[in-house]
């Protein structure tokens, strides 16, 4: 799960503005619009599908100080023009920066056990080292 | 109308800018797919608020910014009207 509507759920269809760049034909008949194609690609269309990429993945890197809080769903919500394609809902999620609300030495003691528990098992691994082959 | 490159003095092929709204889904092994793309702009709007707006159309040959001449021929009726002012007067 990636980003996540807060009104109606949606998980997966979203709409995001982007700008795309085409190409421009002045003919004698007019004007005809039409992607822009160099010698070997299509700009146009790798563009489009660059730049929606470059886009999602600034959304979902935010911090959260970029983001704006939802109180409702103590969540936060993407303040960048992401919205649902369901119900066009502004109120985006991402759910994975859902923080805890909780200070960092709280976290820290809340996780000390399994902490230790990977400590043991690095210590376990280490004893066991695989055997060198010796003449 | 006709457009121009300032710089090479290309005519005939050039690129624009346009916002479009593009409608996508997650898919299970995470990547995307692009399912709608909705023009957002005016293609006719864009061009006659060429000079009041930040965006520019430019010159698919060189990358100059293009000129856009909405009346070509309109040096051409000014003159007339200068000439039926004169044979007026």
């Amino acid at each position: 799960m990636r980003l996540l509507c807060l009104c109606c759920g949606n998980r997966r269809y979203f709409d995001v503005d982007i700008e795309s760049l085409k190409q421009l034909n002045s003919d004698t008949e007019g004007l005809i619009i039409e992607n822009a194609r160099f010698e070997d690609f299509d700009f146009t269309e790798d563009g489009l599908r660059d730049n929606l990429q470059n886009q999602v993945d600034y959304i979902l890197n935010q911090t959260s100080s970029q983001m704006l809080f939802d109180s409702a769903t103590e969540s936060y919500y993407s303040a960048i023009e992401v919205l649902c394609a369901k119900c066009g809902s502004r109120r985006i999620a991402i759910p994975s920066k859902t923080f805890k609300k909780l200070s960092l030495e709280q976290e820290l003691e809340q996780n000390r056990e399994e902490f230790q528990n990977i400590r043991k098992e690095r210590k376990n691994h280490e004893n066991n080292l695989p055997v060198l082959w010796q003449p | 109308m006709k457009i121009i490159c300032q710089s090479c003095g290309n005519h005939k092929n050039f690129l624009i800018p346009l916002w479009v709204r593009c409608t996508f889904k997650f898919n299970e092994d995470g990547t995307i797919s692009i399912l709608h793309i909705r023009q957002l702009e005016s293609l006719e709007d864009k061009i006659v608020d060429q000079g009041k707006t930040s965006f520019a159309i430019t010159c698919k040959e060189c990358g100059g910014e293009a000129r856009i001449i909405l009346n070509q021929y309109e040096h051409l009726d000014e003159h007339k009207s200068q000439a039926l002012a004169l044979e007026g007067l």
